[in-house]
């Protein structure tokens, strides 16, 4: 956690950040998240939906998975869904504010009879932090700190993503 | 390439040759359930039940008394360690802890659970179970607070939800004695800081046997006990590394936080 936080301000206060430059914008990315909004990690995507100088307005949808097999090992796996909107202002360093909801549905025990039985709930989390987009604008780098909303206390996460840009 | 196949297999199967007191099968447990690397918080039911369904032969789990008597399955002497609530157990009703949520993966809400509900709806009378009893300073004075935990212990037993593999083990010479006067067919283990204190309790009470860090016990030493009939339970196996270490050193039973790769290893 405290290593993200380091990256997150690293991106965020470099003198780089924020400076006009070249960059063609590419509109979708595709990013691999360990941790962050998907929990333990996440397979996510993110549109660009509209630029207003340095300013850009994204909205992201991922998918992730605690467990793929349930605790009597059949096939049956857990499911979480973060999406929401994130907001950018920078060229290549960037800096990000984000939130949203998470969508799950995961596998327990049966409070009665302990047999697997589906519940779902929607979470909230934030994500603040940075990210770099190489020269040739096509790979990314994010860290961000991640607070999640959880059955309504907050708790303290991070994130760290790679992903192309196309 | 097939005498190089041939002749690992044998060495294999060399290592495998335990000597116990169990006609050389060693009973795999998971610790907690799937142990402390697993995403299903240690001791929740989700945990204990991905145990009992995966191949080995039951599981170890953690329990504690709550102010009313209720045994639950719980770690760490204190909530915060584990949960949203903080406290002892036993400074808490069942009727507060069932509040209690595991704080371990993000969005999942895994709830502590009280044994008697749990065994009575899963069938453990053929499966391996080793019941951890925890002795947290209770602020009562021992013997009143034995008392009591003994009770509530007799009472989940008096209800035939566990078979002949049922292991109980304890700290406490003190409580394992007031247990062993109540029900003497119990198989009662010591769990004591070293080998020593562990066999002079065990031969002073007449134990089943004794369990203990696997880092703390040598294979000379569990020959000793073999020698004087005791079995050993030997925990503390983190990694795949350590469960091929605590084999070598014939126990009967091994708590593993590698459950899937110990049922792999002692497979025939």
């Amino acid at each position: 956690m405290k290593c993200a936080l380091v990256l997150v301000l690293c991106v965020g206060l470099s003198p780089a950040y924020g400076r006009p430059d070249t960059l063609t914008p590419k509109q979708n990315i595709i990013y691999l998240e360990a941790l962050g909004t998907g929990g333990l990690g996440s397979l996510n995507y993110e549109r660009t939906l509209c630029r207003e100088g340095l300013w850009q307005l994204a909205a992201r949808v991922g998918v992730s998975t605690i467990h793929v097999r349930d605790f009597t090992r059949r096939f049956n796996p857990d499911l979480l869904f973060p999406l929401g909107a994130v907001a950018c202002y920078g060229g290549r360093f960037q800096g990000e504010i984000a939130g949203g909801v998470a969508f799950t549905s995961i596998v327990y025990p049966d409070p009665e009879n302990f047999a697997p039985g589906r519940h779902g709930a929607i979470q909230g989390w934030l994500a603040i932090g940075g990210r770099y987009l190489d020269p040739g604008n096509r790979w990314m780098l994010r860290a961000t700190y991640t607070p999640i909303i959880e059955f309504g206390t907050w708790r303290h996460w991070g994130g760290l993503s790679f992903g192309h840009a196309f | 390439m097939l005498l190089c196949l041939a002749l690992l297999g044998a060495c294999r199967k060399e290592e495998l040759d335990v000597q116990n007191l169990n006609g050389g099968e060693v009973v795999a447990l998971g610790h907690g359930g799937m142990g402390i690397l697993s995403t299903y918080p240690l001791d929740s039911p989700a945990g204990l039940l991905a145990s009992l369904n995966s191949g080995g032969d039951g599981t170890e789990l953690d329990v504690q008394l709550t102010r009313d008597s209720v045994l639950v399955a719980y770690h760490s002497p204190d909530l915060s360690e584990g949960t949203t609530m903080s406290g002892r157990v036993w400074d808490h009703t069942w009727a507060e802890l069932q509040e209690a949520r595991f704080t371990g993966v993000p969005y999942t809400d895994h709830r502590l659970m009280a044994l008697e509900q749990f065994f009575a709806q899963v069938d453990v009378r053929d499966r391996a179970v080793s019941l951890d009893i925890k002795l947290n300073p209770s602020g009562t004075p021992d013997a009143v607070y034995y008392a009591i935990y003994v009770n509530a212990l007799m009472r989940l037993l008096d209800h035939g939800l566990f078979g002949d593999r049922l292991y109980i083990e304890s700290q406490s010479p003190e409580f394992l004695a007031m247990l062993q006067a109540r029900r003497p067919d119990l198989k009662l283990f010591i769990y004591p800081p070293d080998f020593g204190t562990g066999i002079a309790a065990a031969r002073s009470l007449g134990l089943y046997g004794i369990s203990i860090d696997m880092n703390k016990v040598s294979a000379e030493q569990v020959r000793t006990a073999h020698a004087e009939g005791y079995w050993i339970a030997v925990w503390n196996a983190i990694s795949k590394a350590d469960n091929e270490a605590a084999i070598r050193l014939h126990p009967e039973i091994i708590q593993t936080d590698q459950l899937d790769h110990l049922v792999g290893l002692l497979q025939p």
